[in-house]
């Protein structure tokens, strides 16, 4: 997708157009929501261990 | 603190003004001063979030709250990824699209001008306390460390985050938010750090797990559904969901920070970053508190770590009986956990079990005795529910830390209480210009006299939060919990009435408006009449909003068919 750059007649930002870009990795935004899904989800997993781990 | 931490505390705080004041120069437009003229990249929003929501709070109660109760607290930031999703999904393209300079502008938009006072108003309430509260809890710090009234503390520090914020506007801020970070985070290594190597000759790092771990301050994720319980993975994942969403999608303090990114991805990104790093630092800023709370178990703490509190108790006729027990529990729980560590190297099952039992129960014995003494010091100051859980780690730090890194810690504190406050007072200041002085009373006035009222505005929020400070600042309790229950008074109703916005397209402005009265009458029915945890109360008010929206529209519908047209969206400022 081409990325608009303020760069006509009325540059100001509030005229400036509103870009939509796509994410620096994984390609799409859902698959980035996706990983960060993920990412809770192992994260709890591991917190659940680490709570068993040391629990007396 | 001696001189070099002196030195290392006003160097700091006197290079924050500095790097805010150099970073926010050139904000000669409304739109520079308020959205940085949509300039800014994804880290430092991201940075700069963070940074707003964790204030001097989270390091002075939040290591305290694992200290007396674990790491369960953690639990209550599990539903924040979840919503910096569907904040992604959905707020972030429409409040960029709508070009506004706040969430509050585009319930005008969607709705009507009444629907969108009322949420300025709820929003100026509850962030005008919050200010308060962020202010005062520094204000604790100093004068705890030097002995000074805490008013003048107060003052200190709120003319500080006054002179950046008000000249600077959103971009000075941000910038120096960014600068906080990144000293917040190599402080809290140094303190994690610091707090284990002071542990005694023999105790390792993982016997300083294993006795945290015996006394049940290794605890971050509870399954245990208790209605009533604040911190279990349930109450963390939907109620801690329902407050991330209203905080990140409907506080202008949050809000502004993401519509100042240069492009709709920038602004994801800032949220995803959050959603990556929030639960981590959450986790180990307890962690520091459940390694405080093993040092102390070789280092007899004070009876009660406020240290005015504590020497007036030692008048008491009751004391030198309560300070015997103590002191006697303190022992018996020391030797039981030098026998944990003997048992866990020996490897010997069942002395280990033995330990561990014996430790438990040398633990009870202690909190009961320090109970005692909360008794005699909430006699003593007239509260009934003492507390002294935000002087815990400041104890820890002023006496144990070596100097240089007191001074450090002391300005990390310090930075994060301005990054908090800066954050708030220019989000105030942005919602009084856009929402009410330019909304409703100087609808005409020029981009110079806007400019100059937003300074003025931001500077009077700065004053606001000093006076609040200095004068009800000390009626607080756990400040972390204090400023979170306050919040959810108010934020259920708050995202009510955006989901309402965002997803309900028949639902029209008097659903809307009788919608959030409905929801706000509920959260607080609720807080009165039951016990239920504050996470709740987001979740009550936000389905009461959308009930009661959705059936008034419903009522509404026929009548209103034939009134008048669709809104056309228009701006409105």
């Amino acid at each position: 997708m081409a990325i608009e750059r303020g760069t006509g007649p009325d540059v100001s930002p509030e005229n400036r157009a509103v870009i939509d870009d796509p994410p620096p990795f994984l390609g799409t935004w859902p698959r980035v929501y996706a990983a960060v899904v993920c990412y809770l989800a192992a994260l709890i997993a591991a917190f659940y261990a680490f709570t068993v781990a040391f629990r007396p | 603190m001696r001189a070099l931490d002196w030195f290392v505390l006003f160097a700091w705080l006197a290079s924050i003004v500095a790097y805010g004041l150099w970073r926010g120069r050139g904000a000669t437009s409304v739109n520079k001063y308020f959205l940085a003229g949509k300039s800014m990249p994804w880290y430092a929003m991201g940075l700069s979030i963070m940074a707003t929501q964790a204030s001097a709070i989270t390091f002075i109660s939040t290591t305290g709250q694992s200290y007396v109760d674990g790491m369960r607290f953690v639990q209550f930031y599990f539903g924040l990824p979840l919503a910096m999703v569907i904040l992604c999904i959905t707020a972030v393209p429409i409040f960029h699209r709508a070009k506004v300079f706040t969430a509050y502008e585009y319930l005008e938009q969607r709705f009507d001008t009444k629907t969108r006072a009322l949420v300025t108003a709820i929003f100026l309430i509850q962030r005008g306390l919050a200010a308060g509260i962020s202010l005062y809890a520094p204000a604790v710090v100093l004068s705890v460390i030097l002995g000074w009234p805490a008013h003048l503390t107060t003052l200190l520090m709120g003319g500080l985050v006054i002179i950046y914020t008000s000249f600077g506007g959103i971009k000075a801020v941000t910038w120096a938010d960014v600068q906080q970070m990144c000293v917040i985070f190599a402080a809290l290594v140094f303190s994690l750090a610091i707090a284990v190597w002071l542990m005694p000759p023999g105790v390792s790092f993982v016997d300083a797990m294993r006795i945290a771990g015996a006394a049940g301050r290794l605890n971050p994720v509870t399954f245990k559904l208790d209605w009533n319980d604040r911190f279990n993975v349930y109450s963390g994942l939907i109620g801690g969901m329902f407050l991330a969403l209203a905080y990140f999608g409907t506080d202008q303090s949050q809000v502004q920070r993401y519509l100042t990114g240069r492009s709709i991805g920038q602004s994801r990104l800032s949220l995803i970053f959050n959603a990556a790093a929030k639960i981590p630092m959450q986790f180990f800023i307890l962690f520091i508190g459940a390694n405080v709370f093993v040092f102390f178990t070789f280092v007899k703490p004070p009876l009660i770590f406020e240290p005015v509190v504590m020497k007036k108790i030692q008048g008491v006729p009751e004391y030198p009986g309560v300070e015997a027990r103590y002191n006697a529990a303190f022992e018996l729980r020391k030797s039981a956990a030098e026998q944990l560590v003997r048992a866990r190297r020996f490897g010997d099952a069942a002395l280990w079990k033995q330990s561990v039992t014996r430790y438990q129960a040398a633990q009870k014995q202690l909190e009961s005795a320090r109970q005692e003494g909360m008794r005699l010091a909430g006699r003593i100051t007239n509260a009934a529910d003492f507390n002294d859980t935000n002087y815990i780690f400041l104890s820890f730090v002023t006496h144990y830390l070596p100097t240089g890194i007191v001074g450090l810690v002391i300005g990390v504190i310090f930075s994060a209480a301005m990054s908090s406050i800066s954050g708030e007072i220019n989000s105030l200041a942005t919602v009084t210009i856009i929402d009410v002085y330019r909304r409703f009373l100087q609808r005409d006035a020029g981009e110079r006299h806007v400019l100059l009222a937003s300074k003025l505005a931001t500077a009077f929020w700065g004053v606001y939060a000093v006076v609040f400070a200095s004068t009800a600042g000390s009626s607080f309790g756990a400040l972390i919990v204090t400023v979170n229950v306050i919040g959810s008074l108010f934020y259920g109703g708050m995202l009510g009435v955006f989901i309402l916005a965002f997803f309900f397209k028949r639902v029209g402005a008097n659903g809307a408006f009788f919608g959030v009265i409905a929801g706000e009458a509920a959260i607080f029915a609720v807080a009165w009449y039951t016990k239920i945890s504050f996470l709740w109360y987001n979740v009550v008010g936000c389905a009461v909003v959308l009930l009661a929206g959705v059936l008034i529209s419903w009522f509404e519908a026929p009548r209103c068919a034939n009134a008048r047209p669709e809104r056309s969206g228009a701006p409105s400022r």
